[in-house]
């Protein structure tokens, strides 16, 4: 298990390295001059200049990257452009909302999901099995942020039930956090529902059912345990996928976290904010899905790690 | 139960004095996010907004654009407008408590202007070769060379003044720690959300009467609006003509609206086919139904342009419009050699309002048979693409927006339409050289007269409005909304706000 | 994971031994995946048909009447520039599909193309492909797509571009590991017993025996595909306005909802039932070519 584990860091790091290139390459390919854009449409060329000297723009690429993994490897990763405070810094007051929104999001997924799931799976073709799998089904389908239009419109502007642009309070929380749950909370729930009646379908629980156990013994201590790995899967998979999807509903609620700060920083071409921030978004899906492929084992414990 | 009775009872009336409490602080809603408020180092109007709460200038602007005094009472300059002497107030403090006088000028002048400091605003001045203290409340500037508009540089809102303890203990970092003379201090910024300030009892111009005034940054419009609907803001920058309608109903709410220095037009690249005959440069001019574009894009909020720039910027002199008539655009066109029109590439900006208004005047070129493609481009690669010289450049015509931050002629019309100007070196993205013009815009720099310099922009606006290199729409209003119940906080013609007066009825 | 779902992938042609018409005849009693079929087919006829149904050109504004609500003559009202939303949102079915099927399509074919290659080749150049697949999948989708419009701008183009670019490391990883475990197995093992060139094998053995997940795949992405294409032009990154793409006339109608709340409930819906339809036709392919493929 932890050489495995160790393994697997190891293999991170070049990866990690070719990310860090291929994350260079691709800021500089964007089109634009972030002097210019920092100087504004009214500067002289003297302005300009002053400015790129100013942002070290000077240097030919391939030393302008050397310099950045020295100063990395230092933990210093620059002053971002538009602020001209350090990058560590101007991601840390956005780390902490996006935290909050994807865990809370995340957390309502996981606990809603799994519930309907079981619940649709245990009253197989019943109504409520109908209801889960439908809403299930658009939810998938209903792009987040539609659905947060919609719920700000609702909640927030016509029944003032919610302040209109998210914050990090509980309230400020509610309307984003929900937007970014639906898709997951509905993914989990068609898993969960379909892993349970395969699950119930196997011979163990069929010969715990036999041996006199009670449904509900079955159902919560054999069936959902094992239907819970490719759940536990599938969860970790969609806390990656909302580091995405948070981009476009914190754009819809004015949510300040770091996809706010994505498309701030592109807008801006500020360089060594948008370097740290992809590495930080690659970094955290990759060790997301090391995260979940060890719960994957931790929980089947026909799976051994060479 | 008679305890718990007067505890509730207690409660409840704390309660509502925090409502009351509450009800001094004025929220506004602006449309971006502030970057930095040292002034010498801004370029965005929004930073320069709530720098107006904080600071003071020697001298600024009133409502109606016309120069006021601030810090300064007043204040002469010479016949070859190479030395400016201001007479400062007295009795005036910085926020932290340090006196004003002519030594705090001084310091901050020079720390602008300071190339080692690479300040985003040094260029307005860096002509300034010394600055001498004459007395406490005295303190003459003296330029390299003569530069008639240079009053205007001080009004600039970069020229308003830090603290000099507060240069002293922060440095660059002023930007986070800002400390002026103005009606409201400084207290915290949270990014990306939101900048408070609490009232300046000692200000000179009268104690403050909201005791805080907020700035939220709220990017989007329909956010801001339902923000005022629903009390979380006082006042909302920048609304949208469109959504105007959607306020309407309300009683608490009232939308209010006023004159810019801001003008949108086309350029066309003079320099290069078919934009380099002057008689298919009019002929776009008569294609356009002004008063349907303002109605259409505006819903009405702006006025038509009667010059190159702006009619509350100073400097400016009526011309003559050029009248809706279709029939006459495709006779100068066909004089012209182009009988059946042509085709060419509409630059522009990406944002909605510039769509909007590229596909109005798409249509209305169609109608003389001129076929306009639409290139929207975002910012960067828009930037990137009008910063060629002109043997690179791939313009050929841009729909574009400018507002002259001094306020004056000079700055409305040199980046523009001076030779000197051609990008990359500033703005001229007409390929204008017009050797009249050239000679009228360095004119009105050679002279602080104010009378002579209007008639040299006079002059200049006549020959650029007769020649066309642009086709010139409208200037459209600075459209907020607000509370019912607010005052004291208004737009000025550069589409900064002034908020030191906000007050809650 | 990924691993884990491609070992599920690697099931033998499970499907390819009974006939179309048995599979039809399963299909049809897949509720869902029926209803999945009937919407994907409206939406398919609405791409086709749009353009020629549609009572107004989507691009007429009338400034006279503009975000004007519902009427005999507007069915669904019009928008901010006059323009009949109904027309919009009929047109805007052919941009949100054809992104859909082309950007699934090429990443499909030239992700299958890769995955089989070093898959069967292995050797160095499965390590440096698996280095690469690693690399472009340590992004979240729809950031490797904001990263590609970024770069390459934006435009109905360039939206397929990015939207094919991020889908291919995908499929590359589905069809390696299937090639992989394919490749120990005898009849493979005969053939190259036999002597067959590699590409022969490939093509006759390998590939068919994977076309059922594919397919599935294909037709789940599209779904992927059109919301992450909508997320894009929402953000300003993908289909410019004026064009009526779902997404881009989302972004529109933000500003107006409280004013016209049509404008975004008309293409919301639309790309809504569109996914749907791809998502439950995808489940039902799949429950019914391969009922083990989760």
């Amino acid at each position: 298990m932890w050489r495995y584990l160790i393994r697997r860091l190891i293999e991170l790091v070049p990866t990690l390295l070719g990310v860090s290139i291929a994350v260079f390459l691709f800021i500089h390919a964007i089109p634009g001059d972030p002097a210019r854009l920092l100087a504004g449409q009214d500067a002289t060329l003297a302005d300009v200049e002053a400015m790129r000297a100013r942002l070290g723009l000077n240097h030919s690429l391939p030393v302008q990257y050397l310099y950045f993994v020295r100063n990395a490897l230092r933990g210093d990763f620059g002053l971002s452009y538009r602020q001209q405070v350090p990058v560590l810094e101007v991601i840390r007051e956005h780390f902490l909302p996006t935290l909050l929104l994807s865990v809370s999001a995340i957390v309502l997924a996981f606990v809603f999901g799994v519930l309907s799931g079981v619940m649709a799976a245990t009253r197989r073709n019943s109504w409520l099995d109908l209801v889960v799998t439908g809403v299930s089904a658009t939810g998938i389908s209903i792009p987040s942020f539609f659905l947060g239009i919609l719920l700000m419109y609702l909640f927030a502007v016509n029944l003032h039930w919610f302040p209109v642009t998210g914050s990090t309070s509980v309230r400020g929380l509610v309307l984003p956090a929900v937007s970014l749950a639906l898709a997951p909370l509905a993914t989990i729930a068609r898993f969960v529902r379909s892993s349970f009646l395969e699950v119930v379908g196997e011979d163990f629980v069929r010969t715990a059912s036999a041996k006199g156990l009670s449904d509900r013994t079955v159902t919560f201590k054999h069936a959902l345990r094992n239907a819970l790995i490719p759940v536990v899967t599938m969860t970790g998979l969609q806390f990656g996928f909302l580091l995405g999807g948070a981009v476009v509903i914190e754009t819809v609620f004015n949510y300040t976290g770091l996809g706010w700060l994505l498309i701030q920083s592109i807008g801006f071409r500020d360089y060594p904010v948008l370097q740290v921030l992809l590495l930080l978004f690659a970094l955290e899906f990759m060790l997301v899905n090391l995260l979940v492929d060890l719960t994957y084992g931790a929980l089947d414990p026909r799976i051994r790690y060479g | 139960m008679r305890k718990s009775f007067i505890l509730v009872a207690l409660v409840v009336l704390m309660s509502v004095g925090a409502v009351f409490a509450a009800g001094s602080t004025v929220s506004i809603a602006m449309s971006g996010d502030a970057i930095t408020l040292n002034p010498g180092d801004t370029n965005g109007n929004l930073d320069f907004t709530i720098e107006r709460s904080i600071y003071d200038g020697l001298v600024g602007f009133d409502k109606d654009g016309k120069l006021v005094p601030e810090l300064a009472t007043s204040w002469t300059a010479n016949a070859a407008a190479t030395e400016f002497t201001f007479d400062l107030r007295k009795g005036v403090k910085f926020q932290d408590g340090t006196p004003f006088n002519a030594e705090a000028v001084k310091t901050y002048f020079d720390w602008v202007k300071d190339p080692a400091n690479k300040f985003k605003r040094a260029s307005l001045y860096n002509n300034i070769k010394s600055i001498d203290v004459l007395s406490d409340y005295q303190v003459k500037f003296t330029l390299d060379k003569a530069f008639g508009a240079m009053l205007f540089n001080f009004a600039h809102p970069a020229g308003r003044i830090v603290s000099p303890a507060a240069i002293a203990k922060y440095g660059k970092d002023v930007a986070k720690h800002p400390v002026g003379t103005g009606a409201y201090a400084f207290v915290s910024w949270t990014p990306g959300q939101k900048i408070v300030l609490k009232a300046n009892p000692d200000y000179w111009g009268g104690a403050p009467k909201a005791a805080e005034e907020d700035f939220l940054f709220v990017p989007n419009a329909a956010t801001r609006v339902a923000m005022l609907q629903s009390g979380e803001a006082q006042f909302i920058e920048d609304l949208p003509p469109e959504l105007v309608k959607s306020m309407e109903g309300n009683s608490e709410i009232k939308v209010t609206a006023a004159p810019s220095i801001y003008v949108r037009y086309m350029t066309m690249n003079t320099q290069r086919k078919p934009f380099d005959d002057q008689r298919v440069r009019q002929a776009l001019n008569y294609a356009v139904d002004k008063q349907a574009v303002l109605n259409v894009i505006a819903k009405g909020y702006g006025t038509e342009l009667t010059a190159p720039i702006a009619k509350s910027v100073i400097g400016y002199s009526a011309q003559t419009p050029y009248p809706y008539d279709p029939a006459k655009a495709k006779q100068l066109l066909a004089e012209a050699g182009y009988p059946n029109g042509f085709t060419f590439t509409m630059d522009s900006l990406n944002s909605t309002s510039y769509q909007q208004l590229d596909q109005v005047l798409q249509q209305m070129f169609a109608k003389v048979g001129v076929t306009a493609k639409i290139n929207p481009m975002e910012g960067g690669t828009f930037s990137n693409t009008a910063f060629q010289p002109l043997d690179k450049s791939t313009l050929q015509a841009v729909v574009l927006g400018w507002s002259p931050s001094t306020g004056d002629a000079d700055w409305g019309l040199r980046p523009l339409f001076y030779k000197g100007s051609w990008p990359p070196a500033l703005f001229n993205l007409a390929f204008y050289d017009n050797p009249d013009v050239n000679k009228l815009l360095e004119d009105g720099l050679t002279t602080a007269n104010q009378q002579i310099r209007n008639q040299a922009y006079a002059a200049a606006e006549k020959v650029i409005w007769d020649t066309a290199p642009w086709v010139f729409l409208y200037s459209p209003y600075n459209i907020s909304g607000q509370s019912a119940n607010l005052t004291g906080v208004f737009y000025m013609p550069d589409g900064t706000l002034d908020g030191r007066a906000a007050a809650l009825q | 994971m990924a691993e884990a779902a491609s070992s599920t992938a690697a099931t033998p042609r499970a499907a390819g031994a009974r006939g179309p018409r048995d599979l039809w005849r399963r299909f049809r009693r897949h509720r869902s995946g029926v209803v999945g079929l009937a919407l994907t087919t409206v939406f398919a006829l609405m791409a086709l048909l749009g353009p020629v149904i549609r009572p107004y050109d989507p691009a007429q504004a009338d400034y006279l009447n503009v975000s004007a609500g519902i009427s005999a003559a507007h069915w669904l009202g019009t928008d901010n520039y006059g323009r009949d939303i109904l027309s919009r949102t009929l047109v805007g079915a052919r941009y949100s599909l054809s992104i859909g099927v082309l950007a699934t399509a090429f990443s499909a074919l030239l992700g299958s193309l890769w995955g089989l290659l070093t898959g069967y080749l292995g050797g160095w150049f499965d390590t440096l492909s698996g280095r690469i697949i690693d690399i472009l999948l340590a992004f979240p989708g729809l950031l490797l797509a904001i990263g590609i419009i970024a770069i390459a701008g934006p435009g109905f183009k360039n939206v397929i571009l990015a939207t094919t670019i991020f889908g291919i490391p995908i499929f590359a990883r589905l069809v390696r590991g299937s090639a992989l475990a394919l490749k120990e197995r005898t009849y493979i093992e005969a053939s190259q017993a036999l002597a067959a060139r590699p590409g022969r094998i490939m093509f006759r053995h390998v590939l068919p025996n994977i076309l059922a997940p594919i397919l599935v795949y294909v037709t789940l992405r599209i779904g992927t595909v059109i919301l992450i294409a909508a997320s894009l032009s929402f953000l300003g990154l993908g289909v410019q306005p004026p064009t009526p793409e779902w997404g881009a006339m989302l972004s529109e109608a933000q500003l107006y909802l409280a004013i016209d709340p049509l404008m975004a409930i008309a293409p919301g819906v639309a790309i809504s039932l569109a996914v749907l339809g791809f998502n439950l036709l995808g489940d039902g392919l799949r429950d019914v070519l391969d009922p083990r493929i989760r």
